[in-house]
């Protein structure tokens, strides 16, 4: 809207400073650059640019700075909270051409990389120095890195590693006023305040990445994959308990429902799940070899007593791989149930999974709805699928309404709206349910630190409707 | 209403003497100030609940004394209190248990030190779930203690056994363990703080994994208190190690290159790398050696078995017993001889031996205590002192610290400046250095959450 | 059949037809947005540009259906980027049968009227009249092997912009006539007879690839095969579906049904990867909606009889089981696994069993061997730039690997291969799984 008015030197400016082909304006265009994974919340973008070189964006931010155009960093759209949306006929920055690795340092453990590299990717391309970069969402096929970085994104793996957070040690980022920095250093440290940990998980609000530098991690020893199946999805969350308390640390905790496992070994991804179990626990051990065959016993032993129907090993590194291929097509596999997918990504306190799982049920039953769990248990990060088809109203509305409850009950036995999607576009207000005023304004003045126009990705992260700035006039 | 007031209130003596006969120039501040400090204290003293006790000085601050010691009883107490030397414009040392206040900058004369060593209960702790909510005067040491005994371990590491957890988190303070625990701020899942005008706040939540709003615990955690005050920490514990054990390695030579092999071995959870010159001040019974190793192993007993075998094989090494072990370990904590400043570096391994050369340049005493990765290095740093050069000197050697960082490509911290001194030497540096990158985002920040900059005046904020 | 332009919208455009209009509403369904395909695809990977990925053409093709958008020109340019190498569909979890929607949607631009310009209208011309007519395609090649032999393609060849010299140099050197003579209809089994098969042809392979043909036959005939070589079958029909024509497409396969009906055998073999795909995939020419019921069920048997039939030669091989070749074959290896059997028919591991039962033959594995090579039937005519960009990064990826062979399944593959290495210099030959095999066995004899 901004744009309308004075579109053609706008767009003229935009041309001297990328290539032809990198800047994308037809309706036919942008039409698939109006939502990201989460394709029920939509928004026309104005224009897409495809900067190749930190050079352009900031040429590109300062351009829209000053036309006062809103701009949205994007990945590769894999986000799951309409954090890429553009809101406001925003200009999106789509960074997939800046995808290369410009160094990786063995010694010292980390890669300088540009933010359009695809996760996987940046494993494989040190797979051979017996190093792997831990964050895997599930989506690590085909998301950036730099959208992991603006998201925090987690994964199954999270659970031992912990999340991209804790794997960034240095960002390089064009703040919305055009200039170019660097927060944090390759050994992780700051000196002054954690600005790189502030940026990371800001969803692309405070800036966009230019260049990142991340930490690897190296491969364990040995690696083993228990696969246990439950005829009660309760059940697979009571041992998940046990297991927490049993002083052994997995690197991944994993439970999928029958529905999950009946979509996912339709698919090319089937990994060999028994399709009539109530759910399935993937539980991997890995770490020093000496110790580890000692704990897939006492884990073996454990989920016996817990009532698991089956406990059996992975054979090989490529059962184990099936197993998680398969577990990591779940989203998509969901397209299989319905044409529609909303999957929330909620957390409770772990010791609650079994109450709250009940209750999700529950709820999906009540709003008559078809819903499916597949998600991290370790971290008690649910991931309710619910399978609808949006030219449904009613269907969609009765989603929403779900998805509203369930929410607002993992916050009341003290658990959080997101554990690794982030808040995006569609949670905005749901945040209301965890902060009071004066919390968000905090965050408010945090982002106007950074954005004072608000022109960076905007409507995302914080609620919308009156401002909270108000009801403290230090903040302002 | 309990609060000592008057001129003489020094119980540590010591202190005290150190603070009046040294500083000539803050003596004189001192009495300029009094008078119209005391009658804006009055004023707010009448507006303060009786649950806030009001003490003067504090028997373990360090080197310099403040005037007047605020305890609150609780987090409504430190919110009023707040507010009220937020109306006055009064401003405030913020500390836990006040075991580092040389940490950060000097205590201003007109300052009041807000301590939260009483906050110090364990709100939740629930063993089957893996995470606390402790407050922010919890000594670190206890909190280890009481989660140990249920199979937990918290993965912070304090200063002193008197350390408490607010403390430590507003440092981000490190030590040799972080090969194992990691950066501080990554075992912080949700704050509680109250902020420069009284205002209570908080981010993040309990649960282990929260992506909701802006990460602020990793912009509170290690602003050493100039942000806001913290009252409550949610803390992921992780369980407690199978087994433990440390050995003392004498490497005749190649430090380094042993220290960083054996920060890759899986059980290794500590490792001190120390200067012959340091072995002789701490253990001055092993100064035969050119260099010593501490290091520290925790996991699997097979696993452990495995690693020190493996180290058997490099070197010859010998078991300490965790006396031996404590005592080494402080030496990073230590405070400075005289005529030394304390520096910490963090650089990426492959720049550690060009940056331990150039500090020996400097005739440093050295430790290391490497990662995965990386290394956090302190250097004691002698500096010649005279009252009269003394800031020149200490302005020169800062800038030399921070052309090395530059060039290593590492961060650096000022950790503590000689107590003869300090007041001269802190006043010319702040613990980052005016010379830091992105210092007006800082300064941006700290104007947004505390605009009369009240809180920690000049601390961690290069100067402002 | 004559468009009204592209202003027209949806289902009321003229020359749109309804029932293929919700076919491609049904299948759109099927994607949830997930972009596990982004990285998949080639074209995407070049660009960086949704509108180039299998999602963002998903996406389109929602917007026409849904009214959301025209099918203007760029969207046409946008399914026409696609290389149709169907490694998308191998990473869709929600099993989104691309390449049924892409040949959909080209089949509704044709019905539009959209397909246009003096390119499109040679490559209809060539696909409907040359193409499945043996003498006509024969009369052609033959032409060319003149122009070949009396270097007059050579000399043309000078006379054109440098990248479309390359276009010429994919066309291999052409065998004279007599060495292209058809084949047999019939070959006997040598020793105990295991099974009856059919044997499919194709169109161009017998003119280009007669050495592979030989190849696969005598291997056939070793291992026990009696094979069934009909006369009557024509061209597989793939080149017409991918370009939106599926009405000869159709005429096509009919033909063939027939003609191994015909035959009696109780496989179909196919040594050409396109062939194969398309042909197992025969069934979702039938168009599930509206067009579809046209079909009786009678034929709907019959098709679905062929597509169950048919079996590359090296999954075929490899499930029966092959006589151990045992003389020495000491070479690097690289076996690039073609789209179509990949992708198209997840024939993965059999051509490298089949290859590492030869002794002393070292198979070497290449970074991504799953990935688009670029010659994607006439692709490389079409869209030389993109062509290009794909396959240096398949070029890349194989002189990492280094080996003396490069070895595929899929004669456009082969003949790109050739091309590439001889522009590049390189001296590694490229064979088909079923030539180095029957080197194994020859030098056996």
């Amino acid at each position: 809207m901004h744009v309308s008015r004075h579109k053609f030197a706008f767009v003229e400016a935009l041309r001297q400073i990328v290539a032809r082909d990198c800047l994308l304006l037809e309706p036919e265009q942008l039409l698939p650059y109006e939502c990201d994974a989460l394709a029920v919340h939509a928004g026309m973008p104005s224009a897409v640019v495809l900067p190749e070189n930190c050079e352009q964006v900031v040429s590109i931010v300062k351009l829209c700075g000053a036309w006062g155009v809103p701009f949205v960093p994007r990945g590769a759209g894999t986000g799951l909270s309409g954090g890429a949306l553009p809101a406001d006929g925003a200009v999106i920055l789509e960074c997939s051409r800046m995808n290369r690795i410009l160094d990786v340092n063995v010694e010292d453990r980390y890669a300088v990389i540009e933010p359009g590299v695809i996760n996987a990717d940046l494993s494989k391309a040190v797979a051979s120095h017996g190093l792997f970069f831990a964050p895997d969402p599930s989506s690590q096929l085909a998301c950036s890195i730099g959208g992991n970085i603006a998201e925090n994104s987690g994964g199954p793996h999270t659970f031992k590693y912990g999340a991209t957070t804790e794997h960034v040690l240095a960002l390089e980022v064009v703040l919305p006023d055009g200039t170019l920095r660097r927060f944090g250093s390759p050994s992780g440290f700051a000196s002054g305040f954690d600005l790189a940990g502030l940026l990371t998980g800001s969803e692309g609000t405070l800036g966009v990445i230019t260049q990142a530098v991340v930490r690897f991690t190296e491969r364990p020893e040995q690696v083993e994959t228990l696969l246990v199946v439950f005829e009660e999805l309760v059940t697979a969350c009571d041992a998940v308990t046990r297991i927490l308390r049993s002083g052994i640390v997995p690197s991944a905790l994993e439970i999928m429902d029958q529905r999950t496992i009946c979509a996912i070994e339709a698919s090319v991804y089937s990994g060999g799940l028994p399709t009539d179990a109530g759910a399935v626990l993937l539980v991997e051990l890995d770490g020093p070899a000496p110790s580890l065959a000692r704990h897939v016993q006492r884990i073996q032993v454990l989920m016996q007593a817990s009532g698991a129907r089956n406990v059996s090993v992975a054979r090989d590194a490529q059962e184990r791989l099936g197993f998680w291929r398969a577990r990591k097509s779940a989203f998509g596999a969901m397209g299989r149930i319905a044409p529609d997918v909303y999957v929330h990504d909620a957390v409770v306190p772990r010791t609650k999974l079994p109450e709250v799982l009940k209750k999700v049920c529950e709820i999906g039953d009540r709003y008559r709805l078809t819903l499916s769990n597949v998600f991290h248990a370790g971290d008690g990060n649910l991931h309710p699928n619910i399978s609808f088809d949006r030219r449904n109203a009613d269907e969609l509305q009765r989603v929403l309404a779900a998805g509203e409850e369930i929410l607002r009950y993992c916050v009341a036995v003290g658990g959080s709206i997101s554990g690794e999607h982030g808040i995006g576009h569609e949670k905005r207000e749901f945040l209301r349910l965890l902060f009071s005023d004066r919390d968000l304004a905090t965050m408010e003045a945090v982002r106007a630190v950074f954005d004072p126009a608000k022109l960076c990705n905007p409507s995302k992260v914080l609620p919308s409707t009156r401002s909270c700035v108000e009801s403290n006039p230090h903040l302002r | 209403m309990r609060a000592t007031r008057g001129c003489a209130p020094f119980l540590g003596g010591e202190c005290s003497r150190k603070y009046v006969v040294q500083s000539g120039e803050a003596m004189q501040h001192e009495a300029q100030f009094e008078i119209s400090f005391l009658s804006r204290l009055e004023n707010c003293l009448a507006s303060l609940s009786p649950s806030i006790e009001m003490m003067s000085a504090s028997p373990f601050v360090e080197g310099m004394a403040p005037k007047w010691v605020l305890y609150p009883e609780d987090e409504s107490a430190l919110c009023e209190a707040m507010s009220v030397l937020h109306a006055n414009r009064i401003p405030s040392l913020v500390a836990g248990n006040a075991t580092r206040l040389t940490q950060g900058n000097l205590l201003r004369g007109d300052a009041v030190l807000l301590s939260t060593t009483r906050l110090a209960q364990l709100h939740v702790f629930e063993p089957e779930e893996g995470v606390v909510q402790a407050g922010a005067g919890m000594r670190v040491a206890e909190l280890q203690e009481i989660v140990q005994r249920e199979g937990w371990e918290l993965p912070l590491e304090a200063a002193s056994t008197q350390s408490s957890v607010g403390g430590t988190l507003a440092l981000a303070w490190s030590g040799a363990s972080w090969l194992r625990s990691g950066f501080p701020k990554h075992c912080v899942l949700g704050l509680d703080l109250v902020l420069a005008d009284g205002g209570a706040v908080r981010c993040g939540g309990r649960v282990v994994k929260n992506v909701t709003g802006y990460d602020l615990n990793k912009l509170y955690v290690g602003s050493c208190g100039s942000l806001g005050v913290m009252t409550r920490s949610w803390l992921r514990l992780r369980p407690k190690a199978e087994a433990a054990i440390s050995f003392l390695v004498a490497a005749e030579d190649g430090l380094e290159s042993l220290a960083l092999a054996l920060a890759r071995r899986p059980t290794v959870a500590s490792v001190m790398g120390m200067d012959r010159a340091l072995v002789a001040r701490f253990s001055p019974e092993l100064a035969t050696a050119d260099a010593v190793l501490g290091v520290g192993f925790a996991g699997d007993v097979e696993n452990i078995e495995a690693d020190t075998s493996w180290l058997r094989g490099m070197a010859s090494i010998q078991e300490m017993d965790a006396t031996a072990a404590g005592r080494m370990r402080s030496a990073r904590s230590t405070g400075c001889a005289a005529d030394r400043v304390r520096v910490r570096f963090a650089a990426s391994n492959s720049k550690l031996c060009s940056l331990r050369k150039a500090l020996h340049a400097l005739d440093a005493e050295v430790l290391i205590c490497p990662g995965v990765g990386a290394t956090l290095l302190w250097a004691w740093i002698p500096i010649p002192m005279h009252a009269a050069s003394a800031a020149q000197t200490m302005r020169m050697l800062w800038q030399k610290c921070c052309d090395l960082a530059q060039q290593t490509s590492a961060a650096v911290f000022l950790e503590e400046v000689p107590a003869a001194n300090a007041v001269v030497c802190k006043r010319e540096i702040d613990v980052y250095g005016d010379k830091i990158p992105n210092l007006d985002l800082m300064h941006e920040l700290k104007r947004k959450l505390d605009p009369h900059l009240l809180l920690n005046p000049g601390r961690g904020m290069g100067k402002l | 059949m004559r468009a009204g332009g592209n202003s027209c919208d949806g289902f009321a455009c003229h020359g749109s037809d309804p029932a293929r209009m919700k076919k491609i509403s049904q299948l759109t369904l099927d994607c949830v947005h997930c972009g596990l395909c982004l990285p998949t695809c080639p074209t995407y990977r070049e660009t960086g540009n949704e509108i180039a990925s299998p999602r963002g053409r998903i996406y389109l093709m929602r917007g026409v259906v849904e009214n959301r958008i025209e099918f203007s020109e760029l969207v046409l340019e946008a399914m026409d980027l696609c290389l149709g190498c169907r490694a998308c569909e191998t990473a869709c979890p929600s099993g989104v049968r691309f390449e049924d929607l892409l040949e959909t949607m080209r089949a509704e631009a044709r019905g539009r009227g959209l397909h246009q310009g003096i390119a499109k209208r040679i490559e209809i011309f060539v696909l409907q009249k040359i193409v499945p007519n043996r003498r006509r395609l024969r009369f052609v090649v033959n032409v060319l092997h003149g122009l070949q032999r009396f270097r007059v393609l050579a000399a043309l060849r000078l006379l054109l912009p440098s990248r479309w010299q390359r276009r010429i140099d994919f066309l291999p050197p052409i065998a004279p006539p007599r060495l292209r003579a058809p084949l047999a209809t019939s070959f006997v089994a040598r020793g105990k007879r295991r099974a009856r098969v059919g044997y499919f042809v194709g169109c161009v392979l017998p003119e280009f690839f007669g050495s592979v043909q030989r190849a696969s036959l005598h291997v056939l005939a070793q291992n026990g095969f009696e094979v069934i070589v009909p006369d009557t079958q024509v061209c597989c029909g793939a080149l017409h579906a991918h370009s939106g024509d599926l009405e000869t497409a159709r005429e096509l396969l009919e033909q063939n049904v027939r003609a191994f009906r015909d035959a009696q055998v109780e496989y179909v073999i196919v040594d050409s990867a396109g062939c194969g795909a398309a042909l197992r995939d025969c069934e979702n020419w039938l168009c599930d909606d509206g067009e579809g019921s046209t079909a009786s069920p009678r034929q709907r048997e019959s098709w679905s009889w062929l597509a169950h039939s048919i079996r590359d030669i090296s999954e075929f091989l490899y499930a029966q089981g092959i006589e151990k070749p045992s003389r020495e074959m000491r070479l690097r290896v690289c076996y690039d696994d073609s789209c179509h059997l990949f992708h198209g028919q997840r024939v993965v591991d059999a051509p490298r069993a089949l290859l590492r039962q030869i002794p002393g033959l070292q198979l070497v594995e290449q970074e991504d061997a799953a990935a688009c090579c670029g010659a994607a039937g006439i692709y490389n005519l079409t869209h030389p730039e993109m062509a290009d960009a794909v396959w240096r990064r398949k070029l890349a990826s194989i002189e990492r690997a280094n080996p003396d062979v490069v070895v595929t399944g899929n004669p456009g593959c082969l003949l790109q291969f050739r091309a590439g290495f001889a522009q590049r210099g390189l001296s590694i030959r490229t064979l088909h799984p079923i030539e180095i095999l029957a080197e194994a066995y020859s030098r056996q004899e």
